[in-house]
């Protein structure tokens, strides 16, 4: 029976090699494909990767009471696309500022993108119950959580964005959160 | 024990979408309240398991090979010396990448040099290491920039190489032939399916670009995501699933992150021909 993801994180941390080579056949795809969703640019989307399994390789700080490995893993990527998003957009902002002042135009973005099949039944399965949790939600909790989740605004950005009441945009995030938590946990526990 | 508000503010939290004082106020509390910290670890469980609901994107083969050589060549630092694990906080600078310089002698030189200069000028060991610090913050942008030019001409060669194939199909996407319009080329071969994209302004806020295969009387199989630069243009390297039969590709917008299905009749189409 193969280790599961706690034991490869024990074995990571006493610089077990084949052990991060575990974890990332586990993590790579639905991170890069996490990183990808945000950033829109798969070489930023593979930096923020190779941050994450690095980061967790050199810095041994996965503490399992904070939460599993594959969470840290999303944390980290997560953040490190949400970094690399706000700096293409200043880049976009500088880029914009060039062109008007006749600077010469910039280089196309080359994506790679790489969209596989479902490759088990068991993710198809599990990606269908975070679509049935997801459509479980309003449309406007939705959208609070989508806004924070892949775009990194703050509750108060969302309110400004969508020109609702700060008070409004946190009791959806709460409670979309809420309902998401009573699905996707136990999903968690189980696989 | 938990107060109603701090449990209120935990799934916000762990969204990093609190504001910069709130995030802080949070994480002092965090320290004390053990049922506070069991309430973060339930909620970041829960987050992460929505990173599944992404639709799926293989990560490039050679991102691995990268990341275990990197590994192979970085002792691990020792834990006692190392920084508090992720945050959710993006005040907090969460998870700040610390991942081994490409080329570590520079920045070591720089620093040796700069004392040397201190000790001659008589510069405060204060402005000294602010100076360290903006050199070797300068010279890690540097070395970004050369990594990442050297990776712009790797994807341009790999890019003519997908187009320049035997097995070639290709597909014009366009709205009435006015703009925007796309270009799709799908090498048979390898699965790759290029995208060049014409004046197509970037998606707002919160929203992404989605292209879509569709077979005769299937369901739209998505292709990918990706976002179009400033001046309107995208060059997308896509793949499409082995065996994949598509009459018509089509380009809808959707929330970012993509959605399974289509949400919006899409605005560009077009079919394959060739093969």
């Amino acid at each position: 029976m193969p280790d599961s993801d706690d034991v490869l994180a024990a074995r990571v941390q006493e610089g077990d090699e084949a052990a991060l080579s575990e974890l990332y056949d586990r993590h790579a795809d639905r991170l890069f494909a996490l990183a990808s969703s945000i950033v829109g640019d798969p070489a930023t989307a593979e930096e923020a990767v190779a941050d994450a399994f690095l980061r967790l390789w050199r810095k041994r700080d996965h503490d399992p009471d904070r939460g599993s490995v594959g969470a840290y893993l999303v944390v980290v990527t997560r953040s490190r696309a949400l970094d690399g998003r706000r700096a293409s957009r200043r880049r976009h902002r500088a880029e914009q500022d060039g062109a008007e002042q006749g600077a010469s135009p910039s280089a196309l973005p080359i994506s790679d993108f790489g969209p596989a099949p479902d490759r088990s039944a068991e993710l198809s399965q599990k990606r269908a119950v975070i679509h049935e949790a997801l459509a479980g939600l309003s449309k406007a909790q939705r959208a609070a959580i989508e806004l924070a989740y892949f775009g990194g605004l703050t509750q108060r950005e969302i309110s400004e964005k969508l020109g609702e009441p700060l008070g409004t945009v946190k009791t959806r995030i709460r409670d979309g959160m809420i309902r998401l938590r009573e699905v996707l946990v136990p999903m968690r526990r189980e696989t | 024990m938990s107060g109603p508000m701090w449990t209120d503010m935990a799934a916000a939290y762990v969204l990093d979408a609190l504001d910069a004082d709130e995030a802080r106020a949070f994480e002092e509390r965090l320290e004390t309240d053990p049922a506070l910290r069991a309430e973060v670890r339930a909620q970041r469980e829960a987050l992460s398991a929505l990173a599944d609901a992404v639709p799926p994107t293989r990560a490039p083969a050679s991102l691995k090979a990268r990341i275990m050589d990197e590994a192979r060549s970085v002792r691990p630092i020792d834990s006692a010396q190392s920084e508090p694990g992720p945050t959710d906080s993006a005040s907090a600078k969460p998870a700040a990448p610390d991942v081994p310089s490409r080329r570590p002698v520079l920045p070591w030189a720089l620093a040796v040099a700069a004392t040397v200069a201190a000790l001659a000028f008589g510069i405060s060991n204060r402005q000294l290491s602010e100076q360290v610090d903006a050199t070797s913050d300068r010279v890690a942008d540097l070395q970004a920039a050369v990594v990442e030019a050297d990776l712009e001409v790797a994807q341009r060669d790999s890019l003519l190489a997908s187009l320049l194939g035997p097995d070639i199909r290709t597909a014009s996407l366009a709205a009435t032939g006015s703009e925007p319009s796309a270009r799709l080329f799908w090498n048979g071969t390898t699965g790759e399916v290029i995208v060049t994209a014409f004046g197509l302004p970037p998606a707002p806020e919160g929203r992404i670009y989605q292209l879509w295969g569709i077979g005769e009387g299937a369901d739209p199989v998505s292709l990918g995501t990706f976002q179009t630069s400033a001046d309107g243009t995208a060059v997308v390297r896509a793949s499409a699933p082995p065996d994949a039969q598509f009459d018509v590709s089509a380009m809808t917008e959707e929330p970012v992150g993509g959605s399974p299905q289509p949400t919006m009749t899409p605005f560009l189409l077009g079919s394959w021909t060739g093969e």
